[in-house]
């Protein structure tokens, strides 16, 4: 390919990650959901191994929806913390070849924004099949109602792992990013437990601060990355 | 005499350790080397050059005209490499094909097949391929080498690219880089680090020394074979010809270093012997007396 067109988001992910956007909603999706799909498997075999002895066929499915609920807003905050943490620094494997390729800063602003896209789109898609799922065989406790809460909580999450990712330590940085997500994701289905299955306000205030944080949190992150990071 | 680089005051400071002001040229149509020890500033200044790293102060003037490192066109001039895990470790030949292609204007696909098969690397467009990761260092090196050769640029700029490499391969860099610098002649231009100078002599043509963040001495390794001489002699003259040279080290029977040539003559009255140092003596010399001045 000799041509000196600027490359699109999606290629500019495909140059930094060897995977262009769909590929990577594909895969990302594909991963969290089977891996989703295998604990709440793991808990309903383990509860049915036990079913003989203490368990009624009510609390197996009380234990069921508590589980698949709690595991939902876990993995749910580790896959936006995974997407909004992939920062390609200097020192790690590919950092210099990323800054010394057409483009430079544009071309990482590029993969940054496809990266963001993706955690967008996985998020709209892993909720949207995990709530399928949950019309034809109910795993969730107020199904609907926990993914629509999910997915305003998960989106806010998105703008809050952009504003840590500024964090200049990567220890530092991942852990307190799991933490942060995990408590977002937990009160996303706390919000409707509590409520029991009722949206309110809580739900639209996510929603709302989630439009206004992930711009602002991208653009703080940009000039910050640039201005500490991209060639210090 | 061209320039395919001139740096001019080039400066970066660190917490610990500061780079320049830099002074020096590379000369167009020849391989330098910048040779140094561990923590001289040799990757500080090639990631300067190469647009990686910012720079603190001073400016690089490229190809005579260029000194927007950030420039599209300059960076697709330049096929740069840096030597410890240039590409991620996850990667196989087909996605580094694929992310090269992506990253720069002038990947030849083809040619990185045919440099992958040269250095006996497999081939890029196979289904079950090995991870960077399973690579020994060796074959890591030449993987990077094929992909920053199947660019055509017009000046390479390596980074320690002999550290890992076995002396076959070694050998076959040095052949590499005359290729390179035939193809085009007198076109196309080689900047290299390395700290292995004897396994690179046979590459390098002019040679820029650095020490502590500094460029020490620069020159064409003929004229600077011209400069310096290699002095040795009995250790019972060692003290008074100590004097007059630039490194020295002694033993119980003889001594060796580097003097300047103007002081041959000199030397030659304490029973000396005098001969044309090598790459690798004169650059040990060089360093040593850096060293002691410190």
């Amino acid at each position: 390919m000799n041509n000196n067109t600027p490359l699109t988001c999606s290629e500019a992910l495909k140059l930094y990650s060897g995977k262009s956007i769909s590929k990577m909603i594909l895969f990302i999706t594909g991963i969290a959901l089977g891996l989703y799909l295998f604990i709440v498997l793991y808990v309903l075999l383990m509860n049915g191994l036990d079913n003989g002895s203490a368990n009624s066929d009510d609390m197996l499915a009380t234990i069921m929806a508590i589980v698949s609920n709690i595991f939902l807003a876990l993995e749910g905050g580790i896959i936006t913390t995974l997407l909004s943490q992939m920062t390609y620094e200097k020192e790690n494997p590919g950092g210099k070849l990323f800054r010394s390729v057409k483009g430079g800063y544009d071309t990482y602003i590029k993969m940054r924004v496809g990266n963001l896209i993706t955690a967008i789109v996985v998020i709209f898609l892993f909720l949207g099949i995990i709530c399928a799922i949950n019309a034809v065989f109910p795993i969730l406790m107020y199904g609907t109602a926990t993914c629509i809460s999910m997915l305003f909580f998960l989106l806010l999450n998105i703008g809050i792992c952009t504003l840590l990712s500024m964090i200049p330590n990567g220890a530092i940085r991942g852990g307190i990013s799991v933490i942060v997500s995990d408590i977002i994701g937990l009160i996303g289905i706390m919000s409707v437990l509590i409520t029991s299955g009722r949206l309110g306000w809580i739900q639209i205030a996510a929603g709302a601060a989630a439009i206004v944080l992930i711009p602002i949190s991208f653009k703080l992150m940009i000039n910050n990355y640039k201005e500490k990071r991209w060639n210090s | 005499m061209k320039n395919v680089i001139e740096i001019k005051g080039i400066t970066k400071k660190y917490k610990n350790f500061k780079l320049g002001e830099i002074q020096a040229e590379i000369p167009c149509g020849f391989a330098t080397a910048l040779i140094g020890a561990n923590g001289a500033g040799k990757t500080t200044l090639i990631d300067i050059l190469c647009g990686v790293t910012s720079k603190s102060g001073g400016e690089a003037v490229y190809f005579g005209d260029m000194s927007d490192i950030d420039n599209d066109k300059l960076r697709n001039r330049i096929g740069y490499c840096s030597s410890a895990d240039f590409f991620p470790l996850d990667w196989t030949l087909k996605t580094i094909a694929n992310s090269m292609e992506l990253g720069f204007d002038n990947f030849d696909r083809k040619h990185f097949a045919e440099l992958c098969k040269r250095f006996k690397l497999g081939d890029p467009t196979e289904k079950k391929q090995k991870k960077l990761v399973k690579l020994s260092d060796g074959n890591k090196m030449r993987t990077y080498l094929a992909a920053v050769l199947a660019r055509d640029t017009e000046l390479l700029v390596l980074d320690e690219p002999a550290s890992s490499l076995d002396p076959l391969a070694r050998d076959m860099l040095c052949d590499i880089f005359r290729e390179y610098l035939n193809e085009r002649d007198g076109e196309r231009s080689v900047l290299f680090s390395t700290h292995n100078i004897a396994d690179m002599e046979f590459a390098t043509d002019y040679a820029i020394y650095m020490s502590n963040g500094k460029v020490i001495e620069q020159g064409f390794v003929e004229d600077l074979k011209q400069k310096y001489i290699l002095v040795h002699g009995d250790a019972e003259n060692g003290e008074k010809a100590k004097p007059f040279m630039l490194s020295f080290a002694g033993g119980h029977t003889s001594f060796e270093g580097i003097a300047l040539a103007e002081n041959c003559d000199m030397l030659r009255e304490y029973d000396t012997v005098v001969e044309t140092p090598t790459l690798q003596q004169l650059s040990v010399g060089i360093l040593r007396k850096a060293e002691e001045d410190e």
